[in-house]
C-alpha cells in the first residue's frame, strides 16, 4: 500500500493541531477557549466537503443540511436524555442515513454535475423552510418542541459517556474538538493515499475512462459522499454543544455557501488549506463585526475578490508555491518543482 | 367564475414572476457557464435605479424600461471587464468572486443609500371581476415577460448578433478561427444578461421592498428554475417556469405557503431525476 | 474512530482537570469596573437582512451612553459602549454574547432584537450573569429575573389595538403573518382576544419570510370577506404584500391593523398610496405633541446628526433601556450583579420622551401609555391613547417574586 496522502506536511499539519488541543487551554483565556471550540466544528465541517469536492468533484451545495440534520439531532437527543454520547452517534448516523438515499438517488440516477449541485442545495433549502414553519408548539420530536425560526435554544454541552450531568469543562471540549478535527483530518489524508483513495481522485479527472477500467464510480460517490455527510454531522453536533443554540439558519443559502467559500479559499483539494481558510475568515467575520470601522458586507465582498485576484489557487497552494520559489532560489537549483502531496491540480 | 379568473391571474403571475427574474440569469448560466452569485444583486440595483431615478423626476416608464436596464448593463460590462474576464472556464472561481461581488454590492448600497429608501407605487390602477379586484400593473407584467421571451427567442434565433453568440458559446475556437472576437461576445453577452437582470428589478420595483437585501429573496428560486430548465436558455427556463410556477401557486393556494414553496423545491429535485441534464434536454431527448 | 475518540477523551480528561485549575473562573462580573469605566454592550444587527431594525435601535442606545457620559457617568463613572454587528446571522449573537462577558466584561448588554437572536442569547447572558436588557416590541410572554423587556410585548399592543378594532371596524377578521414564532404567537393573542371580543377569525395564513408574490393571499383575503386584516407582515420581502393590496385598489376597501407595520419604518419605503389608513398601536412615535418628546428630538438631530434614522417604536428602546438600567444601577448603588437583581424587586420608575414608565418587579417588563395611530402621508396621526397600560401577567403565571426561577416564554390561551 502507498501512502502518498501521508506525507511530511500532512503529518506536522497534524501534530501541530494535536500541540493546539493540548497546549491551548493552558494559554488562552476561558473566551478565546469558547471560541476556538466553536471555530473548530465548523472547520471540520469543511473538512468533508473539501474531501468530496476536492477528490470526488462532487460540488454539494447544501453540505449544511447533513450540518444541520447533526445539529438537530443532537439538540433533540441531548436535551431528551439528558445525556450526550447516545445524541452525538445519532447526529453522525442521521446525516449519513439521509446521504445513503439522497446519493443512491443521484448517483445511480447519473446526475449530471451542476444539477446535482442543485438538488442537494434544494434538499437543504427544503429543510430550512419545514424548520422555519415548526413554531406551532405541536411540532415536538422526543417531546422537544422544533421551535420554529426561534430554534432551540439552551441546548446542553458535552458530558463524560455514561455520566448524566458530568459536563465537560470548556477547556476539555477544547481539548476534544481541536483532537477530533486532527483525527478526521489524518483519517481523510490517510484515506487518499490508499487504493481506494487513488482511484475516487480518477473518478473525477475522467469518470467514464474509470468506468471503462471497471470500477464502479456510482459506489465510490455514494461512498465518499456518505463519509462527509458523516463528518458534517458529527461537526454540527460539537457546533452545537458549543454554543448551545441550533435554528433553522443552519440549513440557509449563506451556511452552505461560507462553507464552499472556505473551501475554495483554502485551495481545491486540499484538506488542510480548508481548516486553515475556515480559522482565518472566521476570525475575519468576528473582527470586523465588532470593529465599527466599515460595513461589514462591503469589507467581506472586497476580501474575497481580492482572495481571488492575489491567490487564485487558494491560501495553501500559494503558500506552498512561494515556499517553493523561495527555495528554489535559495538553492540556485534547475531542477522542475516536486509534485506536492497535498495539493493535487485544480482545473475543474 | 371570477373566482377561477383570479386564481389564473395568480398562477400567470407567478409565472411571469419566474420568467424575469430567471432570464438574466439564464442568458449568464446557459450561454457562458458562468453560475452568478450576483444576480441577485442586479436585480437589486436595477430596482434602485428605478427608484431613484423617479424620485428625481424622471418618467417611471423610462425609468423602469430603459434606465434600469442600461445602468446594470453597464455594471455588469464592468464587472466581465475587470473580473470575471480572467477566469472563463473556471466554475468555482467565478462562483467565489460573484459571490464577493454580491456582498460587495449589497454593502456598497448600504453605505451609500443607507437601509431604507423610499419607494414608488404600482401605476396603472386596479380592474374588478365581481367579488374580486385584481391590479392592472400585474397583468402588464404578466403580458410584458410574454413579449420578453418572445422578443428574446426572435433576436437569439433571427438577428445576426444572436448568431454569433449562440456559435461562439457552442465553439469558442471555432469562432475565433472565422473572425469572430470570442472576448466581445462574452462582454456583451455578460452585460445583456446583467441587463434583464437589472429590467426585472426595474419591473418589479413597485410591487416589492426596495432595499439593499432585496436580492436574497429571489436568486435561490431563479437558481433552481434556471438550472432544471437546462441548457437551452428560452426554452428551458420558460419551460420550467411554466412548470413550477402553477404548482407554487396551487399548493400555495390548497394548503399553506410553506408547503408550496417546498412542493416547487420537491418537484425540481423530481424533474432532474427524471431528466439529469434539465427540462430542454429531455425536450430535445423526445422530439 | 469511536476508538480514537475514547483514547483522545481519557487524554483531553486529564488535561481538562489541569487546566480547569489554572483558568479564571466563569464570572464575569467578578473584576468589572476596576478602573474608571464601566463596559456595557450592544448586540445588534448593523448589516444584513435585519440591519433596518439593529441600525436606528443602536445609534439611540449610542445617544443614551452619550446623555450618561456627559451628565458625570453612572456612580461616577464613565460607560464606555462595546458594540458587536450581529450581521444578521443568528449564530453569531451567542458567540459575541460569550465575549462580551467573558472577554469584555460587559455589565449589561441590549440588543438581539429578532426573537431568534434573543432566545440564542438568553441562555448565554444567564449562564455569565450578565443583565440583559431587551429594547425591542416582541410577541410578549418573556418572564426572566436576568431579561428586562423595556418596550412592549405584543400583549401590551394587541389587546388595545385589537379591542379597538373589534369595537370599531367589525367582528371578522383576517390574521396575515409571517412565518415564525413571534406571527404565531401573535396569531395565537389574535385567536384570544377575537373570543373574548365576540370577534370571528375568517382566516389565518402565515408566509415564509423571502416570500414576494402575494396574489395568492390577496386572492384568498378577498375569498373571505373580513372587515378588517391584521397583519404581522415582517421585513423587506413582505412590503411587497402592501404593495400588491394597494395596487390591487385593496386598501380603500379593507382596513389593515398591525403591531408591527411601521417597526422597519415601512411607511417612510413605500408610498403614502400604498399605506394611508393603516392603522398600528405602539407606545411611541415621533409625532407624540409633548415638551420632553420635542426636547427629546432635538437633542436627537444634534447628537446624531440631520441625516439620523426616524425613530420609531422600535428604535426608541435602544434610548429607554440604558436609561431605565441606569435608575436601576443607581437604586443598586452598585454594578454589582446581586445587588441590581435585588434593586428590581421593586418598581423602577423614569419618565422618558413617551411620558412615564414603570419597570414592573413582578413581571420586569415595563408599564407605559400606547397610542393607538394612523399612516396619513408618511406621518402618524393619533386616533387614542391608553395610559399605563400593563403587562399581561398570564392570569398569574408571571410573577418573578414568587418564582424566580422562571425562563419559558409564555403563551395565552385560545
Amino acid at each position: 500500500m502507498n501512502y502518498a496522502g501521508m506525507n511530511a506536511g500532512s503529518l506536522t499539519f497534524t501534530a501541530s493541531l494535536v500541540v493546539v488541543a493540548l497546549g491551548g487551554p493552558s494559554v488562552l483565556d476561558t473566551f478565546q477557549v469558547l471560541q476556538l471550540s466553536a471555530y473548530s466544528s465548523l472547520a471540520l465541517g469543511v473538512v468533508g466537503l473539501a474531501f468530496v469536492w476536492g477528490i470526488l468533484g462532487i460540488l454539494s451545495l447544501g453540505h449544511a443540511a447533513f450540518f444541520g440534520i447533526g445539529a438537530y439531532a443532537y439538540a433533540i437527543l441531548s436535551i431528551a436524555q439528558g445525556e450526550s454520547t447516545f445524541a452525538v452517534a445519532a447526529a453522525i448516523l442521521a446525516p449519513s442515513v439521509l446521504a445513503v438515499c439522497l446519493g443512491y438517488f443521484l448517483f445511480y440516477g447519473r446526475v449530471g454535475d451542476v444539477y446535482l449541485s442543485v438538488i442537494t442545495l434544494c434538499v437543504s433549502l427544503i429543510l430550512f423552510s419545514f424548520m422555519n414553519s415548526t413554531a406551532d408548539v405541536s411540532y415536538t420530536l422526543l417531546s422537544v418542541p422544533l421551535g420554529g425560526f426561534n430554534g432551540i435554544s439552551a441546548v446542553p454541552p458535552l458530558n463524560w459517556p455514561g455520566f448524566v450531568g458530568d459536563f465537560l469543562t470548556p477547556e476539555a471540549t477544547f481539548s476534544l474538538c481541536f483532537l477530533l478535527l486532527a483525527a478526521v483530518y489524518l483519517a481523510l489524508q490517510f484515506l487518499r493515499g490508499t487504493r481506494l483513495g487513488r482511484i475516487m481522485a480518477s473518478v473525477r479527472e475522467n469518470e467514464r475512462r474509470c468506468e471503462l477500467l471497471g470500477y464502479d464510480p456510482r459506489w465510490l460517490k455514494l461512498v465518499g459522499f456518505v463519509i462527509s455527510a458523516a463528518i458534517a454531522g458529527l461537526a454540527g453536533a460539537l457546533f452545537t454543544a458549543n454554543t448551545g443554540y441550533v435554528g433553522p439558519t443552519v440549513f440557509d443559502l449563506g451556511q452552505s455557501s461560507q462553507f464552499i467559500l472556505w473551501a475554495i479559499a483554502g485551495g481545491m483539494g486540499t484538506l488542510s488549506g480548508a481548516i486553515i481558510a475556515s480559522f482565518m475568515l472566521q476570525f475575519l467575520a468576528s473582527f470586523i463585526g465588532t470593529s465599527q470601522l466599515f460595513n461589514t458586507s462591503l469589507v467581506f465582498g472586497t476580501v474575497i475578490i481580492f482572495f481571488v485576484y492575489a491567490l487564485p489557487n487558494g491560501i495553501v497552494p500559494s503558500l506552498q508555491g512561494l515556499l517553493r520559489k523561495l527555495s528554489r532560489l535559495a538553492r540556485r537549483q534547475r531542477r522542475r518543482p516536486e509534485v506536492i502531496g497535498d495539493s493535487i491540480k485544480s482545473t475543474p | 367564475m371570477d373566482q377561477v379568473l383570479v386564481t389564473a391571474i395568480a398562477i400567470a403571475t407567478g409565472i411571469a414572476t419566474l420568467v424575469l427574474i430567471s432570464l438574466g440569469l439564464a442568458v449568464i448560466f446557459g450561454m457562458m457557464r458562468i453560475i452568478n452569485f450576483a444576480h441577485g444583486e442586479f436585480i437589486m440595483l436595477g430596482a434602485y435605479a428605478t427608484v431613484l431615478s423617479t424620485n428625481a423626476g424622471m418618467n417611471l416608464w423610462i425609468a423602469m424600461l430603459v434606465i434600469a436596464p442600461a445602468f446594470v448593463a453597464l455594471v455588469g460590462l464592468g464587472c466581465e471587464r475587470l473580473l470575471i474576464r480572467r477566469y472563463y472556464g473556471n466554475l468555482t472561481t467565478t462562483m467565489l468572486l460573484t459571490w464577493g461581488l454580491s456582498l460587495f454590492l449589497v454593502g456598497s448600497v448600504t453605505a451609500l443609500f443607507g437601509n431604507t429608501t423610499r419607494g414608488i407605487a404600482a401605476p396603472l390602477g386596479s380592474v374588478t371581476f365581481g367579488n374580486y379586484s385584481v391590479s392592472v400593473y400585474q397583468l402588464f407584467l404578466i403580458a410584458f415577460a410574454a413579449l420578453l421571451v418572445l422578443g428574446a427567442a426572435l433576436f437569439l434565433t433571427r438577428t445576426r448578433f444572436g448568431l454569433i453568440a449562440r456559435g461562439t458559446m457552442q465553439n469558442p475556437a471555432m469562432a475565433s478561427t472565422l473572425g469572430i472576437d470570442p472576448g466581445r461576445v462574452y462582454a456583451a453577452t455578460f452585460a445583456v444578461g446583467a441587463g434583464l437582470s437589472g429590467l426585472a428589478g426595474g419591473l418589479l420595483a413597485p410591487v416589492s421592498g426596495v432595499l439593499p437585501n432585496m436580492g436574497a429573496s429571489y436568486v435561490a428560486k431563479a437558481f433552481v428554475t434556471v438550472i432544471a430548465g437546462g441548457s437551452s436558455v428560452l426554452v428551458g427556463t420558460t419551460g420550467a417556469a411554466f412548470m413550477f410556477g402553477p404548482i407554487e401557486a396551487i399548493v400555495s393556494l390548497i394548503s399553506t405557503p410553506v408547503i408550496g414553496q417546498a412542493s416547487l423545491l420537491a418537484a425540481a429535485i423530481l424533474l432532474l431525476r427524471l431528466m439529469p441534464m434539465g427540462l430542454s434536454a429531455g425536450f430535445r431527448r423526445s422530439t | 474512530m469511536m476508538n480514537i475518540s475514547r483514547r483522545n477523551l481519557i487524554k483531553t480528561g486529564a488535561v481538562g482537570v489541569l487546566a480547569a485549575g489554572v483558568s479564571p473562573m466563569l464570572s464575569a462580573t467578578s473584576v468589572f469596573a476596576q478602573g474608571e469605566t464601566v463596559a456595557v454592550g450592544s448586540l445588534h444587527d448593523l448589516t444584513g437582512g435585519t440591519d433596518v431594525y439593529g441600525v436606528p435601535s443602536h445609534a439611540c442606545m449610542k445617544m443614551a451612553i452619550a446623555e450618561i457620559n456627559a451628565a458625570g457617568g453612572l456612580l461616577g463613572k464613565q460607560i464606555e459602549l462595546k458594540t458587536y454587528d450581529g450581521q444578521s446571522d443568528i449564530k453569531k449573537f451567542p458567540q459575541y454574547a460569550q465575549q462580551a462577558a467573558l472577554q469584555d466584561k460587559v455589565v449589561m448588554l441590549q440588543g438581539a432584537i429578532t426573537g431568534a437572536s434573543r432566545e440564542a442569547t438568553r441562555p448565554v447572558l444567564r449562564r455569565y450573569k450578565v443583565p440583559f436588557v431587551y429594547g425591542t416590541i416582541y410577541e410578549g410572554g418573556l418572564c426572566e429575573t436576568n431579561a428586562i423587556s423595556v418596550n412592549t410585548g405584543s400583549d401590551q399592543q394587541a389587546i388595545p389595538l385589537l379591542d379597538w378594532s373589534f369595537k370599531n371596524l367589525g367582528k371578522k377578521v383576517f390574521y396575515i403573518g409571517a412565518d415564525y414564532n413571534a406571527p404565531r404567537n401573535i396569531g395565537i393573542w389574535t385567536n384570544h382576544l377575537a373570543n373574548q371580543n365576540g370577534g370571528t377569525v375568517v382566516g389565518e395564513e402565515y408566509y415564509p419570510l423571502d416570500v414576494t408574490d402575494f396574489s395568492t393571499a390577496i386572492a384568498k383575503i378577498q375569498a373571505a370577506k373580513p372587515d378588517y386584516v391584521h397583519s404581522c407582515l415582517v421585513g423587506g420581502p413582505h412590503m411587497a404584500f402592501y404593495r400588491q393590496w394597494a395596487a390591487a385598489g385593496m386598501l380603500k376597501k379593507i382596513p389593515i391593523v398591525s403591531v408591527v407595520f411601521g417597526g422597519g419604518n415601512e411607511h417612510m419605503v413605500l408610498t403614502p398610496e400604498e399605506t394611508d389608513g393603516i392603522i398600528v398601536a405602539y407606545n411611541y412615535f415621533e409625532e407624540i405633541d409633548t415638551p420632553a418628546n420635542r426636547d427629546f428630538l432635538a437633542r436627537a438631530d444634534k447628537t446624531m446628526g440631520a441625516s439620523r434614522p426616524y425613530i420609531n417604536g422600535i428604535a426608541i428602546g435602544g434610548y429607554t433601556g440604558p436609561m431605565i438600567w441606569a435608575e436601576a444601577v443607581k437604586r443598586a448603588g452598585s454594578f454589582d450583579y446581586a445587588a441590581l437583581m435585588d434593586a428590581l424587586k421593586t418598581d423602577i420608575e423614569w419618565a422618558g420622551p413617551s411620558g412615564k414608565m414603570v419597570l414592573e418587579a413582578k413581571t420586569r417588563s415595563t408599564i407605559q401609555d400606547m397610542h393607538i395611530m394612523q399612516v396619513e402621508n408618511r406621518k402618524w396621526k393619533l386616533l387614542e391613547t391608553q395610559s399605563q397600560v400593563r403587562p399581561f401577567d398570564f392570569g398569574g403565571a408571571c410573577d418573578l417574586l414568587a418564582n424566580p426561577r422562571n425562563t419559558e416564554i409564555l403563551v395565552p390561551k385560545v
